[in-house]
């Protein structure tokens, strides 16, 4: 098995100039949306089935004016992806190189990943709104280039050095030291952190976080989706079929020995009847 | 010559046969969604057969609710007797479970009405399935990426766990009423609507007695 491998996004050095989020649309082949203004420089306002990496601004107001840290959405590659632990296709699926691949081929459309992602990631592109049909999108590490030897194109494209990309025992220590260098030279490094570690088994991609995750609105307990999941998946679903198994063999046996006793009984009736003939 | 005897009223026949009918395509289908069975499950083929999941869906809620409203006479019935229970049904499903069933015999088997105890429950479960499933099974379409996300997850598990509780059921109903040999004769009321005397007197003799004793009213 090869090594698993990881990128590590430094918020810290993201100034927001969204090079990844249109390097992203340009590999992957996704179509331009058209906006309206809502007054902030965030835009599309969020992931859809043709933005599969987009940068929040999150706004406060600082001693000059406004004040933005930045977040890059996207998949997070969990290892314990609640997204592949209910997707019945196996469209999505979790590769030993550490990230969460998904063929859009394989995929009926069920949107269960969509609601079991912690982080709300999958979008479903809608193919008919009258039979509900749809299909799943979302990053996919760039599955294609990644299994090639190459890496995604948002760590090739980001000119802030923000996004690193490597072995993933590589990246978390790289993301700890950087953790540790921050607390000690910055004022506000009290609550610097690193984001995803060991969340979830690990994360394919960890954030070096300037500020708690829930000033991002990233959860700092994911794991309820996934352990709900894999209830469901590992637990519910063998038992049923077990019980299922059970009762079949039951009303095998059940069959046989009633039908014997049946034909006993026709068998006996038509003694007696003889005899009373006989008399 | 054989007396025969009414057992189902026409709309009952209908709303059967029509539940029968969806029910089945929507085990069929569900089960090939929830195990994703080759060929059927991934993909377009996928996408296509949870659309015939969803239009099942709309005919066996329209089949309870033609039910409902044409054979209200006989649901009525069915409701009030489903819903009272008395220690001898407790007793009957023992018996039947242990006893019966098994080696035809009726030792001290209490006597049934116009259901025994075990198809009231059966007919009890399947309701609550019923309504579980229609609930949870419109939170997962309509529900779907309105961030109700928690409600859908619920529902999802919910309507795996309905699922198997009323395939079960339909299971044992299916073996009980056309394969069990002591049993299989029951089919014919539901085909026909009638059952012969012999029938109703060994398998719901109390109801037997009702009918008889409302011909005679009726004659006298
Ligand atoms: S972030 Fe969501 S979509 Fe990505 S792997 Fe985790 S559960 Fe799946
Ligand atoms: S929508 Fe597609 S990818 Fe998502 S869980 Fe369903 S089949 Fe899998």
């Amino acid at each position: 098995m090869r090594d698993k491998v990881a990128t590590l996004i430094d918020l810290t050095k993201c100034v927001g100039c969204r090079a990844c989020q249109v390097a992203c649309k340009e590999w992957n082949g996704l179509e331009g949306q058209t906006t309206s203004n809502r007054g902030t420089y965030e835009n599309p306002p969020s992931l859809s089935p043709e933005t599969w990496t987009k940068i929040d601004f999150i706004e406060s107001s600082g001693e000059e004016g406004v004040d933005w840290t930045f977040l890059k959405q996207q998949c997070l590659h969990c290892t314990d992806a609640a997204c592949a632990e209910v997707c019945p296709t196996k469209a999505l699926r979790t590769h030993p190189l550490g990230f969460v691949s998904l063929e859009e081929d394989r995929c009926n459309g069920c949107g269960y990943c969509a609601e079991f992602c912690p982080f709300g990631i999958p979008q479903m592109k809608i193919t008919s709104l009258l039979a509900g049909t749809a299909v799943a999108s979302k990053c996919t590490f760039c599955q294609d280039r990644l299994t090639s030897g190459m890496e995604p194109i948002c760590s090739k494209s980001c000119p802030a050095g923000a996004i690193s990309f490597g072995l993933r025992n590589d990246m978390v220590l790289k993301g700890e030291e950087r953790v540790a260098a921050l607390k000690e030279s910055r004022d506000d490094g009290a609550k610097i952190n690193l984001y995803g570690a060991n969340l979830l088994g690990g994360l394919g991609m960890m954030y070096v976080l300037p500020d708690e995750p829930g000033a991002f609105g990233l959860p700092s307990d994911p794991s309820g989706s996934y352990s709900l999941a894999a209830a469901w998946q590992g637990l519910l679903q063998p038992l049923g079929g077990i019980l299922i198994g059970v009762g079949a063999v039951t009303a095998g046996i059940n069959w046989i020995i009633a039908r014997r006793m049946a034909n006993q009984a026709v068998a006996a009736r038509a003694e007696a009847g003889k005899g009373a003939d006989r008399d | 010559m054989t007396r025969w005897i009414r057992r189902f009223s026409v709309p009952q026949q209908w709303a059967h046969w029509l539940y029968a009918l969806f029910f089945s395509v929507l085990a069929v289908t569900g089960v090939v969604i929830a195990f994703s069975v080759p060929g059927f499950a991934v993909g377009e083929a996928g996408a296509a057969t949870r659309v015939l999941h969803r239009f099942a869906a709309i005919g066996l809620i329209v089949s309870a609710v033609y039910y409902a409203v044409f054979g209200h006479k006989s649901a009525g019935r069915d409701m009030r007797f489903i819903f009272t229970w008395s220690r001898d049904d407790l007793k009957w499903l023992w018996s039947a479970a242990t006893r019966f069933y098994w080696i035809g015999e009726r030792g001290d088997l209490p006597e049934e009405g116009r259901y025994n105890a075990g198809q009231k429950l059966n007919y009890l479960a399947q309701l609550v399935g019923f309504a579980v499933l229609a609930v949870t099974g419109i939170v997962m379409w309509l529900g779907a990426g309105s961030g109700s996300a928690d409600w859908f997850k619920v529902s999802v598990i919910l309507h795996d766990l309905a699922t198997f509780l009323v395939i079960g059921l339909f299971a044992v109903h299916f073996y009980l009423t056309t394969m069990h040999p002591l049993t299989k004769e029951a089919i014919t009321g539901m085909v026909t609507g009638y059952v012969t005397e012999e029938y109703a007197r060994e398998h719901h003799p109390a109801w037997l007695r009702e009918v008889e004793a409302d011909e005679a009213r009726k004659t006298a």
